[in-house]
């Protein structure tokens, strides 16, 4: 048998115990509204430094899994884009030979988006860059995920509205990416696209990227080309393929990459090149 | 005050880990062991019914705060179960096993069951069944788990002895 000589008086014990069970009688015979007020100020102060330790550790450990997935990504990348500047190397000295000319680099110009008008007719945003840029119209307007729209027509030095891709009657030339077939991107309902004008014996699957098409250059008044969108910016993805027997092509629907509710930044491609730059003001400003 | 402060922190851990790590791996039905009652029982019989007390209404505070609509009645079930363990370390006999589940078991029995009587005065809902299916099945399996860890909170010397 073990005996204990107590730190405190056996008086204070039982003053303790009393506040205690006080104190918890009074907040059990608090009324609802006041127990949630009183719940809420006591788990800010007593369980928020315990929850931001256990979420930091555990913010810490995805981080790390994520980290070791980008590593292994960005080998790949690394590896692919050596091998995609041979193929590059081996074209152009193939175009050179021919004679055919090389577009120059494209590059993308950083541009905030100011306003949105959307009318039946057209969706609209204003975009805004830091220096002045030379504008064209049709310019193509990306998001880190795909194509948004492209330039309707500039207003400023620094400022153009950009008509968003699923604006009405908006045609854009694309393929597929994985056969290279051509097709015309109409916007449908709501977020979604119809890739037109693709036969209907052609291999369309599920899944399939689309991508833009360099193919079809608008023709100005005077004859001379347009800038157009330069080939090879992700649109988006194949989701419903069909080949109804009354029509000579398939119906593809097509889910656009990018959100065109949720924009923020955009970059103007400046230049026809299906090489991207980002350097933003080396080439891209207005001369 | 230094072997107080080292106390409450290592079962402050030993109640937030095994309560959110290590308790959702062994409950089944509902019935599981309640570390956080292990650590204040612990703590109980380690720095007296003062400590287990005070230690039982915060813990007991930390646990109201997630369920508002009981608020206080953790506070007040720990307070007392921290009270009465505190008060029986004095008659416990150290070292058996038995007789250190069995305390860890019977404790958690009075606080579930007060809270259940509370609970189901308030709330209107049933007694007897969730006594039989849920309170006393948690007790055992809390006395089980605590036999280990309360052997390795002795061997520790965090279970003060004068004998």
């Amino acid at each position: 048998m073990a005996s204990y000589e107590a730190p405190q008086s056996r008086r204070v014990e039982i003053l303790t115990l009393a506040v205690c069970v006080l104190l918890s009688l009074l907040l059990l015979s608090l009324p609802s509204r006041e127990k949630i007020r009183v719940a809420d100020a006591l788990g800010t102060v007593l369980t928020t430094p315990y929850e931001r330790v256990r979420d930091f550790i555990a913010d810490v450990g995805r981080v790390r899994a994520r980290n070791d997935r980008l590593q292994a990504e960005l080998t790949a990348l690394k590896t692919d884009r050596d091998a995609a500047g041979r193929l590059r190397r081996e074209r152009d000295e193939l175009r050179r030979a021919l004679g055919l000319l090389d577009a120059a680099p494209s590059v993308l110009v950083p541009c905030e988006v100011q306003r949105r008008r959307v009318a039946t007719a057209a969706s609209l945003v204003q975009v805004r860059a830091a220096e002045a840029v030379a504008w064209e119209r049709y310019q193509a307007v990306i998001t880190p995920d795909g194509l948004v729209g492209r330039v309707y027509t500039a207003t400023g030095p620094n400022t153009a509205w950009v008509e968003l891709l699923n604006s009405p009657g908006m045609a854009v030339s694309c393929m597929l990416s994985r056969t290279g077939l051509p097709g015309i991107l109409h916007p449908t309902s709501g977020d979604e696209f119809e890739l037109t004008l693709v036969g209907r014996d052609e291999d369309v699957r599920v899944g399939d990227r689309v991508v833009t098409s360099d193919i079809g250059v608008v023709q100005g008044a005077d004859g001379e080309p347009l800038a157009g969108l330069p080939r090879g910016l992700p649109v988006g993805e194949v989701v419903g393929v069909e080949s109804p027997p009354e029509k000579l092509f398939k119906v593809i629907r097509v889910q656009p990459r990018a959100s065109f509710s949720r924009l923020d930044v955009v970059f103007v491609v400046v230049g026809r090149g299906d090489e991207l730059s980002a350097n933003a003001f080396g080439n891209g400003g207005a001369p | 005050m230094t072997r107080f402060v080292r106390t409450t922190l290592l079962l402050s851990v030993l109640a937030l880990a095994g309560q959110t790590l290590i308790a959702p791996l062994l409950t089944f039905g509902g019935v599981g062991p309640d570390f956080a009652l292990i650590a204040l029982v612990i703590l109980a019989l380690s720095e007296g019914a003062f400590a287990g007390t005070l230690g039982g209404f915060v813990m007991g505070l930390v646990m109201d705060s997630a369920t508002p609509n009981l608020l206080g009645l953790n506070a007040l079930c720990k307070s007392l179960t921290g009270w009465g363990a505190g008060r029986a370390r004095e008659r416990l006999v150290f070292g058996l096993p038995l007789v250190e589940g069995s305390t860890v078991a019977l404790a958690a029995l009075g606080h579930d069951t007060l809270f259940l009587v509370v609970e189901s005065w308030t709330a209107r809902s049933p007694f007897f069944r969730p006594l039989f299916t849920s309170v006393l099945p948690s007790a055992l399996v809390t006395g089980l788990v605590a036999i280990p860890l309360v052997r390795a909170a002795d061997l520790l010397g965090l279970l003060r002895r004068d004998d």
